[in-house]
């Protein structure tokens, strides 16, 4: 991949996975209740991207394809190997959705989910650095 | 009062969740099918739209990043890649929403806090860039959208007043940078070649918002001799220089509480330039051979018509003084030809205000009467084959043929704004004066459309392009060239006296500054008799539209 196309496919995952994972969650009002943060989750998480084209795709799903092109290029970077921590961690909440019982620490949540895009951001610098 | 209605285009459907849920005070938009979510999904989608529903819509929220197929994006002539096409969609987008609708608000989003417009030349104009980043953001968001829609709600009313903004997206940055800097304590520098409007917007805009109870004072210096300019600004006591017979209030104590424009800021003598700045620093003056200081609250507007940091670089202007004055105030006031966009606005309004002046409103009445209006009949503008709009029947129609028109746009305005009202006044005085003088001939007149003279807007256009096309050289045919005050000049017939004087002075002007190779002091003795009247010769010279730059 030339670097160019890397930039692209970094704004894509960008645009698709750090901004649609956060939003849901982040812009819930102050008061919000268990169950809505917890359908905030599973908007955030498994239908992250619902695209004019028609799609719907999730999280994990949005990550693989990311990883699948990209890996061989970002693979040497230091601040890959610390975004793949940083999604596996935010891809892990999707446990709790299974559990209905199990309550959500909205806070840590968001924080969790908010590393995401500010990973892939470090990414793009080192990538742009270098 | 009805809300702001928002339309939303975004290929998700986050941002136009967010207002329906959390902003109640803004209406979406209603779409048909087959748009859903609240939002229009794409670039040509939302054209189409706006092109048949403009008028239901107040604001733009738009997205950077459109992920949709390939046929759905709208070419970006700096993005090559589809995938690069998509991450500056939002670019695309609102330039063509530009072209359409120049008066549309819009206000661009995005979620990325690293998104580079630096790769991707393009003039957002007055846009508001938002960075949608968490939920602190949606106050960020809902400021941006209200201020973009007040802002264009505004810009009709002021337009409906005295200062003719026009709708092109520079002016509009100019108006709401205005609005702001005129409010707090700060100086202006107001920057724009002559005819511009500088003193115009300094007196009826800054002033007038400023909220000042103070009075608005101009500072020409072009008239007082340099020896005498201290005193003029700060002031000076009985007996301070020769021929001060009684104690003397400057400028600045004269505007306390108010506002002082200081025309040609650039010229003012560097030693006068040391003791602005002190008092700019400490808000206080000492009159001539005061012995106390007196405190003064004013604001100061610094007009210049070349570039301060060029007068600074050229060693004119103290750097101190420029970054006192300080460059973040700086506002640049753009020549006609830089906003073309505005010309039909103005020339209409310039027309149908002179229609409307005292001195021109008896001759309009007995046109109208003439062809069977009420007297009281408005005067419009209609300009090429344009219909005119449904319920402007009983109003006089002053038309200008297209090919008219096209003269008046590809004119080059280097008179700019002054220039256009002057040409405009007298367009619409002629075309009015030429019908009276037909009906009292006894030429029966059977409609109230006027068609204004292609010939008349030749003519006034003629003075100034001759003068100033790049290039040209004035009409001399020849000139003495042992006494420099002999000079002949070729004229035409002109249609006032006022322009044929302006032709010859240009000329005369041009022919000395050429001679004197540009000492305005020498140009002073010949003209004035008197060579510390060099301002007086330098402001006239620059009111006749001549530039030393471009000399």
């Amino acid at each position: 991949m030339t670097k160019e196309d890397l930039l692209d496919a970094l704004a894509e995952l960008k645009h698709d996975l750090g901004k649609y994972i956060l939003l849901p969650v982040s812009f819930l009002p102050e008061d919000a209740s268990q169950s809505e943060v917890r359908a905030a989750l599973e908007t955030a998480l498994m239908r992250t991207r619902v695209t004019p084209r028609g799609g719907v795709r999730g999280a994990e799903d949005l990550w693989s394809a990311f990883s699948e092109e990209c890996r061989e290029s970002l693979g040497p970077l230091q601040s890959f190997e610390e975004l793949q921590a940083v999604v596996v961690r935010a891809l892990s909440w999707a446990e709790r959705l299974t559990n209905p019982v199990s309550s959500l620490d909205r806070a840590a949540l968001q924080a969790d989910l908010a590393e995401v895009s500010a990973a892939i951001a470090r990414v793009i610098e080192e990538v742009e650095g270098g | 009062m009805d809300k702001p209605r928002v339309l939303v285009i975004d290929d998700g459907t986050s941002y136009a969740e967010i207002i329906a849920t959390r902003m109640p005070e803004l209406a979406l938009v209603p779409l048909p099918p087959p748009h859903e979510g609240g939002r229009i999904a794409d670039g040509p989608a939302a054209l189409e739209f706006l092109k048949k529903k403009r008028s239901a819509v107040d604001v733009v929220l738009l997205d950077m990043h459109f992920d949709v197929p390939d046929e759905r994006l709208l070419d970006l002539e700096e993005a090559t890649s589809p995938r690069r096409k998509r991450r500056f969609q939002g670019l695309a987008i609102l330039r063509e929403i530009h072209k359409a609708h120049c008066d549309l608000p819009v206000v661009l989003l995005t979620a990325a806090p690293d998104l580079s417009l630096a790769d991707v030349k393009v003039d957002l104009g007055p846009q508001s860039l938002t960075y949608l980043l968490g939920s602190d953001d949606i106050d960020a968001l809902r400021i941006r959208l209200h201020a973009a829609y007040h802002e264009s709600k505004e810009v009709q009313i002021q337009d409906s007043g005295d200062v003719m903004w026009g709708s092109s997206p520079q002016m509009r940055a100019v108006r709401r940078r205005l609005s702001v800097l005129a409010r707090g304590r700060m100086p202006i520098i107001l920057e724009g070649e002559t005819g511009t409007g500088k003193s115009y917007l300094a007196e009826r805009y800054i002033h007038d918002l400023s909220g000042r109870s103070g009075p608005f004072l101009v500072c020409d210096l072009s008239a007082v001799p340099t020896e005498l300019i201290p005193a003029h600004l700060f002031g000076a006591v009985r007996g301070a220089y020769t021929g001060s017979v009684a104690d003397r209030k400057g400028l600045f104590e004269l505007a306390n509480h108010g506002t002082l424009f200081i025309d040609e800021v650039q010229n003012i003598p560097l030693d006068v330039q040391r003791q602005l700045l002190l008092v700019l620093q400490d808000s206080r003056v000492r009159p001539l051979g005061a012995a106390k200081q007196l405190e003064v609250d004013v604001k100061v507007i610094a007009a210049s018509n070349e570039p301060l940091d060029a007068a600074v670089a050229k060693g004119m202007f103290r750097p101190d003084l420029y970054m006192r004055l300080s460059p973040a105030t700086r506002v640049r006031l753009l020549p006609l030809r830089e906003r073309r966009e505005d010309l039909e606005y103005l020339a209409r309004s310039f027309i149908e205000r002179a229609c409307d002046e005292p001195e021109v409103e008896e001759l309009r009445c007995q046109v109208a009467q003439a062809v069977g209006l009420p007297a009281m009949a408005k005067a419009k503008v209609r300009i090429g084959r344009e219909k005119a709009p449904s319920g402007q029947r009983g109003v006089l129609e002053l038309v200008i043929v297209e090919p008219s028109w096209q003269q008046l746009e590809q004119h080059g305005w280097p008179g700019n704004i002054r220039e256009l009202e002057m040409v405009m006044r007298n367009i619409a005085v002629f075309t009015l004066v030429a019908a009276m003088d037909a009906i009292r001939q006894g030429v029966p007149l059977e409609s109230p459309r006027l068609q204004v003279d292609p010939a008349l807007i030749g003519e006034l256009l003629s003075g100034s392009t001759r003068l100033m096309s790049e290039g040209e050289e004035p009409r001399e045919s020849a000139f003495d060239s042992r006494d420099p005050r002999r000079l002949e000049i070729e004229l035409e017939a002109a249609p006032s006296l006022n322009a044929v004087a302006n032709v010859v002075e240009r000329q005369y002007f041009l022919h000395l500054y050429r001679n004197y190779r540009g000492d305005f002091a020498q140009m002073a003795v010949v003209l004035l008799g008197d060579a510390s009247k060099h301002r007086a010769v330098r402001l006239r010279f620059n009111q006749l539209g001549l530039k030393v730059r471009e000399l």
